[in-house]
């Protein structure tokens, strides 16, 4: 069956904002090169705590927005600009014939402006008892930062949050390809943002699942996250808009897959049955044979169970396969962005399938046996790449999976 | 869009079920912000529910009412759990546990607050719970429009449906009190206190106020309700959206929908208004349907049920069902003196207005710019 051309939903911009680089090239250069993200945490003091390190977005200049939005609409906001730029497409503004007007916007976030409500109560709450502005609380509803976005370009198409924690990016790309294919935006700009933030680093310490030094996906010594923050926008468009404009393509959305767990709030399902049923059905969505797959962007976070399940479920759907298809995890470079970390790989999957390179799983010394898969260690490598599966989990039990492929495949 | 609700579970300030509930909108009595003796353990058991926060336990409850009412309660259905899933409307998801996790670290210190605690800090928990309640792996998605979530939510999930991704999908919205939404959206200038300020359309209006409540749906489509032999109540024909702060963004989600459901203004039977007493907010709706040329009754349960922000589009469409089902349209509670502006609409007052009802129209609108409409249509 073929499908048309207004039917295939294609990249053809990317807008990362990430703790190794912002924009496509700096981005995808360092994450060729396997740079490190992580360092000591500026944002906020972490003397009570036992763990200190995180993967920050340097030198970035928070801009003058009007309202003084939180800074995830900060960080979306500068995504969605290195992605316009990319795809080569003017933000509409006040032009109302613009293309670009009915532009839908669909972001994915874990916390949302969380870091506003943190300021709310160390001052409410914090030893020096300070006065709360009070229009900082409407500042904070996560569905602000879509909203923010639109109103800042000038936007009209189909806005929306996706708070589906870590996983959201992806499902900001599942959202945007249906607007798309149900012809209710000409092009949609979906992606994932998430700012650092104290209640996710309190979070994740007390859990004990915060590695002190580095981040290491599926190595045997694993001692779980780096958190982390950013933002990644896709510019997604029909195929046929992007011939019609001769626009550059990275890759075709061909499919996703969704499940959930319902199994526990935090922890995964011990056999991954979610984990296996979202590729399952990203990869009938997409019409592949285990033999097709090329690359997998693991979820990886670095937690023991995390990485243990997810390779099992990869063994579990792609049978023999699997130990040869390569796997790498970034957040062993940029930490886990949260929400943005789907979008920002869905980034990296894109720019696989169109420059042939598979980035590295960093930090990787000590074989696992329960992660026996090929988990391209410390070193890019280069391979023709086709498709590329996204694979991304959240708390909630929220699974994902996205197929992205070379056009011409 | 045309999918059918097989199920309904309605839970406002004047009472929990979707008849019940509707008895008291009918008498023009308004509730308080509180849901009243609301039991969680009724409806979800007395098992794991300590972690679970108020908005989640309303959404559960809502839940199980709707799944009793399709015939998909514990044992009954006829779908395979990965054909099963969740769908929720929220913005502000656990905020109330949000902000408590986080105060407990400010007060305490990183090192003293309870992990357990943790779960309830990403906004997509309260769905997840839901999901792991009634075992439903199949879908689990929330989605964040503000004020329009509950309407946008429901889109989501009959697309969904419509293009065979799942088999039936419990959706809706919810919000639990919180005494940090009530502080912050009333400092911010957002939100009264429930009183006479709070009537929609009245001449006195001087904003919202702030109640919990929400509703859950079972939603099928009609082939797959019609296979299993369940009964409709209504069915979702129509939806819009659009995006934008100025004054016409509800006229356009109206339109939309309206296309979209293929009906002239004139087939409205009735609308279930989105105004809250909030001036701006009232007035905008007001302009869209006179200036679109909807000449049916008007009613506006936040009179009654308080403002449940995005659990809103939720209660209206259980609204919609009941007033579809009995021909009745519940009047806007408390309001004597109208706003002349409003003078050209037909708000339902004092009575209820007994009528022949066909399709019902479903209103919101959020301040920072998401505007959705939707249609609901009598099953049959």
């Amino acid at each position: 069956m073929t499908i048309p051309d207004s039917q295939r939903i294609v990249v053809t911009g990317l807008g990362p904002v990430s703790p190794v680089g912002s924009g496509k090239e700096a981005f995808w250069n360092a994450i060729r090169a396997g740079a490190d993200g992580s360092g000591e945490v500026m944002k906020f003091d972490t003397s009570m705590y036992k763990v200190h390190r995180a993967c920050e977005v340097k030198d970035f200049r928070p801009r003058s927005l009007q309202g003084d939005p939180g800074p995830a609409t900060q960080l979306a906001v500068a995504a969605v600009e290195l992605a316009l730029e990319d795809a080569r497409l003017p933000a509409p503004r006040d032009d109302a014939r613009s293309p670009l007007r009915h532009a839908g916007v669909v972001i994915g976030t874990t916390g949302g402006e969380i870091p506003v409500l943190e300021k709310m109560n160390r001052q409410r709450f914090g030893p020096h008892k300070e006065a709360v502005d009070p229009a900082d609380f409407p500042k904070y509803p996560c569905h602000v930062i879509a909203a923010n976005v639109a109103r800042h370009y000038g936007f009209r198409g189909p806005n929306q949050v996706v708070p589906t924690a870590c996983a959201a990016g992806n499902y900001a790309i599942s959202i945007g390809f249906e607007w798309l294919r149900s012809g209710r935006a000409p092009f949609v700009l979906a992606g994932g943002a998430d700012p650092l933030s104290v209640v996710s680093f309190t979070g994740f310490g007390r859990m004990f699942a915060i590695a002190a030094d580095r981040c290491r996906p599926f190595d045997k010594n694993r001692k779980g996250i780096l958190p982390g923050e950013g933002a990644g926008i896709l510019v997604l468009e029909t195929l046929e808009s992007a011939r019609r404009r001769g626009a550059r393509v990275y890759a075709e959305v061909r499919g996703y897959g969704l499940s959930c767990d319902a199994y526990h709030p935090t922890m995964p399902h011990p056999e991954g049955a979610g984990v296996q049923l979202a590729m399952r059905r990203a990869m009938q969505q997409a019409g592949l044979q285990a033999d097709d797959v090329d690359y997998i962007s693991a979820h990886g976070t670095g937690t023991q169970a995390n990485d243990k399940i997810e390779s099992s479920a990869i063994r579990a759907v792609l049978g023999a396969a699997a130990r040869k298809t390569p796997i790498s995890s970034i957040k062993s470079m940029i930490g886990h962005t949260m929400g943005a970390a789907s979008a920002l790989e869905a980034i990296v999957c894109s720019l696989a399938v169109d420059t042939g390179w598979i980035p590295p799983t960093m930090n990787y010394e000590t074989p696992d046996p329960d992660c026996d898969l090929d988990y391209v260690p410390n070193k890019a490598r280069e391979k023709r790449v086709q498709v590329a599966l996204n694979n991304a989990y959240a708390f909630g039990g929220n699974n994902s999976c996205v197929v992205f492929a070379s056009p011409g495949a | 869009m045309n999918v059918v609700i097989t199920g309904a579970g309605l839970l406002t300030t004047l009472g929990i079920g979707r008849e019940t509930a509707f008895r008291w909108l009918l008498s023009g009595q308004a509730g308080d912000g509180e849901i009243p003796s609301f039991d969680p353990v009724k409806y979800l058991g007395d098992k794991g529910l300590r972690h679970w926060d108020r908005t989640a336990l309303l959404l559960g409850s809502g839940a199980q009412l709707a799944l009793a009412e399709a015939g998909l309660g514990a044992g009954q259905s006829v779908y395979a759990p990965e054909e099963l899933g969740v769908v929720i409307g929220s913005t502000h998801g656990s905020i109330q546990a949000i902000a408590e996790f986080d105060q407990e670290s400010v007060k305490e210190g990183p090192q003293y607050v309870n992990p357990a605690d943790f779960a309830n800090t990403t906004i997509n928990q309260p769905a997840g719970r839901v999901s792991m309640q009634f075992n439903m792996p199949g879908l689990n998605t929330t989605i964040s429009t503000g004020l329009a979530s509950a309407l946008d939510a429901l889109d989501y999930a009959a697309g969904m449906l419509e293009r065979g991704r799942i088999g039936a999908l419990l959706c809706g919205a919810a919000l639990g009190k919180s005494p940090e939404i009530n502080e912050g959206y009333t400092k911010a200038g957002r939100m009264i206190p429930p009183g006479a300020g709070a009537i929609p359309f009245s001449t006195g209006r001087r904003g919202p106020a702030l109640a919990e409540g929400g509703a859950m749906f079972v939603l099928e489509t009609a082939p797959a309700a019609a296979k299993r032999g369940a009964a409709p109540l209504a069915r979702l024909s129509g939806y819009g959206c659009a995006f934008t702060t100025a004054a016409d963004g509800v006229q356009e989600a109206v339109a939309a929908a309206l296309a979209s459901a293929q009906l002239p203004a004139q087939g409205v039977s009735c609308v279930i208004a989105f105004a809250s007493g909030s001036p701006a907010v009232d007035l905008e709706e007001g302009h869209a349907l006179r200036d679109l040329g909807i000449r049916a009754p008007v009613t506006a349960p936040k009179a009654a049920t308080g403002d449940c922000l995005e659990a809103s589009g939720a209660i209206g469409v259980a609204v919609a069902i009941e007033a579809l089902r009995t021909g009745r349209i519940p009047p806007i509670a408390r309001l004597s003196a109208v706003d002349p502006d409003f003078a050209d609409l037909d708000l339902v007052r004092g009575q209820p207005r007994a009528a022949v009802l066909a399709h019902a129209l479903v209103t919101a609108r959020d301040p920072e710019g998401p505007c959705s409409a939707v249609i609901v249509s009598r099953a049959h």
